[in-house]
């Protein structure tokens, strides 16, 4: 690796720390226990065992039905085999916290309505609405499995199950794990939903700490806790996929032929597919259709315009930039020679994603806070740019995640033949490389203007004057319990993110 | 590639689109924790009136944070939680103003004593009760909820919520700490369920039966009763005014203040002047349905008939216990650990 690069890669990573460097001089200088003690004496047990509890399962429920619907939908003939492989993306359009208040509202409702407001039926609505991201990587692996190890493995006698137990999962792991990983920090940093089901969290802890007693030091220590734990799952994820193969056999990567299923079995699929998208996508969306048609009278299009303006920015610029940057990390890494660059970008990536999102924009606002001063710094607050600086700061590790586990598919023999070619090494890159991770990509972009489209926290702490987005809008009106208006802005948002995650499988080549 | 290629303009854009956004100007710089359609009318008439241009941020979460790291973005903050002015001001985040007119038409128990901030409006956190569960006049002081009658029958939102820690921060300093313990661990044996929810959650827990009182701030009344997904909610209780004979009620206050910024400190203050002036108030209250810092600005009629099955109150004027915001500030972390210690936030 070349000095520049290295120099590059360790000014980036150090951008990414800062935030967290920031906490941790908040946490330990003056070093204040007292307050922490007190809390491990008294309620804190309880928040860290629902945390993990709540993670554990959500990530265990969304395990299944992810990899499941992508194993089904890769590898099977169904009926509607070819709407749910999109469908079985759509619940990652709606908040998180905007389906546990419809689940909510409801089972106030109907008595038949089952009641949410525990930890259990948190992680299986947590679960329904972020299965989508293990879903999507580990369809983009099983596609780019080459349909020759399938026929390699029959070639030689070994049977449907087998093949898919002891070639396909095991290929597909990084890209289950990474799946796993998402939907883990997306609980544990979770705010909305744990606060519209009263349960109470690290993140939950953390905004006490911060907004009812003004406690710095004790909120940026319980931030560090809770990003302990994004933080040793993606040590676990390195350890687990360090020095191991993951790279398909050939560079023509072709998916393999749907097999037909007997007519119990493919209506069998078909029903256990229909199921998340039913319970995750459709069933809220119906109520938030229902109660929007009661504000429809209320709508203004001119202000949703300049939300709608601003949404677009800001996902799109975030999308833009964590690709670019999550490229240079993953190239960085690919290239190095030790695991070491691997492990420490995946680490601090991690760490400033792993954090609860309202550590991250406090973080910020101190570490520009000295700048406002400055015509720049006055301008880098006043405008999307902070904004967009924090969302790119949290998501680039979808990029980079998505990105790392494409080109875990991709040999390194093809590096050295690149090299060998004598073609300048941008060309070998953007003519040849990055073809061949063109689904992680395109994934990659898409979670990130998906998940930016949809934050909060950081929008909320940061946002300029005058600013205002649908996810703003969503919030505000839910949070004063006016569901109709709110459900109006859903479905704008919904309309602003499902052409993209629909039109993913055109992406990904899945269709003849 | 291509994708790159093609989100290259649309990057390009954004950029200059916050480039064009920087327009210099003199306008007055709003930040707020209010809810935007509270305000921005008021903003409108504003500027109709005097032709001066708000600017506003709603900040709903970490306004002090904004505050402590840019002290001078905005020229004032309009907040629902006056207690973090008191908060801001310790910091020496606040400008004194400088105004006769506030001096002259607001009343001192709505100014702070070194004129660092106002009150603009304000509303008793009191007691929701069943109309079919609880008699009128069978609880007429906090306190009463830690009555063993009430065991299992009373509703609340978490103990931590800014709104609860004010009000027992109040108690501390009205009554004493060990007075403030009693009734929080009194009134977390007599839950009926784990705190949860919003204030109006627990009217709507009245009306589903799951309990019988509550503590919430009195505009929730007015707001159930106006929207027709919760009228009934708040038709199945009626509200007490506790500490009638006893000081009064404890109030959550919402604030304005300068801060320290010296871009437009004239303009600032005229809105400021103008937040408690007549059309001000009637702004504020029409849309918070709180009540206004001035006795000459009416009262709104679903105010007037707040608490009025209670023995002695009038029109919905109650009394209010104005505790200074600096003496309830100082019990905010001793309130915080005596709720750690009980776990107020568990399952019953």
């Amino acid at each position: 690796m070349s000095t520049l690069r290295r120099v590059l890669t360790g000014l980036a990573l150090a951008l990414f720390l800062a935030p967290a460097l920031l906490l941790l001089f908040r946490a330990t200088a003056p070093l204040e226990t007292a307050a922490l003690w007190r809390l491990a004496d008294t309620v804190l047990p309880g928040y860290v065992a629902t945390t993990v509890l709540l993670a554990a399962a959500a990530a265990m429920l969304a395990l299944p039905i992810g990899v499941g619907g992508a194993w089904l939908t890769t590898f099977f003939e169904f009926p509607g085999r070819r709407l749910l492989d999109s469908a079985l993306a759509l619940p990652l359009v709606l908040p998180s916290y905007l389906v546990a208040i419809v689940y909510r509202e409801l089972s106030h409702r109907f008595d038949w309505s089952p009641v949410v407001e525990s930890p259990p039926a948190a992680a299986f609505l947590l679960a329904l609405t972020l299965y989508p991201y293990i879903y999507m990587l580990t369809q983009a692996s099983f596609r780019r499995q080459t349909a020759g190890y399938l026929e390699a493995g029959w070639t030689l006698g070994v049977g449907r199950w087998r093949t898919t137990w002891q070639i396909l999962l095991p290929l597909a792991l990084p890209a289950m794990l990474l799946g796993v990983l998402l939907v883990v920090v997306e609980v544990v940093s979770d705010f909305g939903t744990a606060s519209a089901l009263g349960l109470r969290t690290l993140t939950i802890a953390v905004h006490r700490a911060w907004f009812s007693q003004y406690d710095q030091a004790l909120a940026a220590q319980l931030a560090l806790l809770t990003a302990l734990l994004p933080l040793l799952l993606v040590a676990a994820y390195g350890g687990l996929t360090q020095g191991r193969s993951f790279t398909t056999l050939t560079n023509r990567p072709r998916s393999p032929e749907r097999q037909h299923l007997s007519f119990s079995l493919a209506w069998l699929a078909a029903a256990a597919c229909s199921l998340p998208v039913l319970l995750g996508f459709a069933w809220p969306m119906l109520w938030l259709l229902a109660w929007a048609a009661e504000a429809i009278d209320r709508f203004r299009l001119r202000e949703l315009y300049g939300d709608l303006l601003n949404t677009l920015l800001l996902g799109i610029g975030t999308a833009a930039l964590t690709l670019l940057l999550g490229l240079f990390f993953a190239l960085t890494a690919r290239a190095a020679d030790g695991p070491h660059w691997r492990l420490g970008i995946l680490s601090v990536l991690s760490l400033t994603y792993g954090m609860p999102a309202i550590a991250l924009a406090i973080a910020l606002l101190f570490l520009t806070g000295w700048s406002y001063q400055t015509a720049g710094g006055a301008w880098l607050a006043d405008t999307l740019l902070l904004v967009l600086l924090a969302t790119t700061l949290r998501f680039t590790a979808f990029a980079s995640f998505s990105i790392e586990s494409g080109l875990a598919g991709v040999s390194p023999r093809l590096d050295d033949a690149l090299r060998c070619a004598g073609r300048g090494r941008l060309h070998g890159l953007l003519r040849v490389l990055l073809p061949q991770i063109r689904g992680p990509l395109v994934i990659a972009a898409l979670l990130v203007f998906v998940i930016t489209s949809k934050e909060l926290t950081l929008s909320l702490v940061l946002q300029p004057f005058g600013y205002g987005s649908l996810a703003l809008s969503i919030f505000r009106f839910a949070e004063i319990d006016l569901y109709p208006p709110a459900a109006l802005y859903t479905l704008s948002l919904v309309l602003v993110l499902i052409y993209p995650v629909l039109s993913l499988n055109r992406w990904l080549g899945g269709r003849p | 590639m291509m994708l790159i290629q093609r989100l290259l303009p649309i990057v390009a854009l954004t950029f200059g689109i916050a480039f064009a956004a920087q327009a210099a100007d003199t306008t007055v710089r709003v930040i707020s924790d209010r809810t935007p359609s509270h305000l921005e009318p008021l903003f409108e008439y504003y500027r109709t009136l005097t032709g001066v241009e708000i600017e506003s941020a709603f900040v709903d979460k970490g306004l002090i944070a904004r505050l402590q790291s840019r002290p001078t973005e905005a020229d004032l903050i309009i907040t629902k939680t006056a207690d973090i002015l008191e908060e801001a001001k310790q910091q020496r985040l606040l400008r004194p103003f400088d105004s006769s007119t506030i001096a002259a038409e607001l009343p001192a128990r709505f100014r702070d004593a070194d004129d660092a901030y106002i009150t603009l409006s304000y509303r008793p956190r009191v007691i929701f009760a069943s109309k079919e569960r609880v008699e009128p006049d069978s609880i007429e002081t906090y306190a009463d909820l830690t009555d063993p009658e009430w065991r299992g029958r009373i509703c609340i939102r978490s103990g931590y919520h800014n709104y609860n820690l004010s009000l027992l921060s109040q108690m501390a300093e009205d009554q004493g700490l060990p007075a403030a313990r009693a009734f929080i661990m009194g009134l977390h044996a007599n839950l009926a369920r784990r705190p949860k929810g919003n204030d109006r959650a627990q009217v709507r827990a009245i009306y589903e039966g799951e309990c019988d009182l509550s503590l919430g701030n009195s505009y929730y009344m007015p707001i159930m009763l106006a929207n027709p997904e919760q009228r009934a909610w708040g038709k199945a209780t009626y509200l007490i005014f506790p500490n009638q004979e006893s000081g009064g009620s404890y109030i959550m206050r919402g604030g304005a203040a300068l801060t320290t910024a010296n871009r437009n400190v004239p303009a600032a203050t005229q809105l400021l002047e103008f937040l408690v002036s007549n059309a001000g108030q009637e702004f504020i209250v029409n849309t918070t349905f709180e009540y206004p810092v001035r006795d000459d600005v009416e009262m709104l009629d679903s105010l007037r008939a707040l608490g009025n099955r209670q023995e002695g109150i009038e029109g919905g004027r109650f009394k209010a216990n104005f505790i200074p915001l600096d003496a309830i500030a100082a019990h905010r972390d001793a309130i915080v650990t005596i709720l750690d210690e009980v776990d107020f936030d568990s399952d019953r």
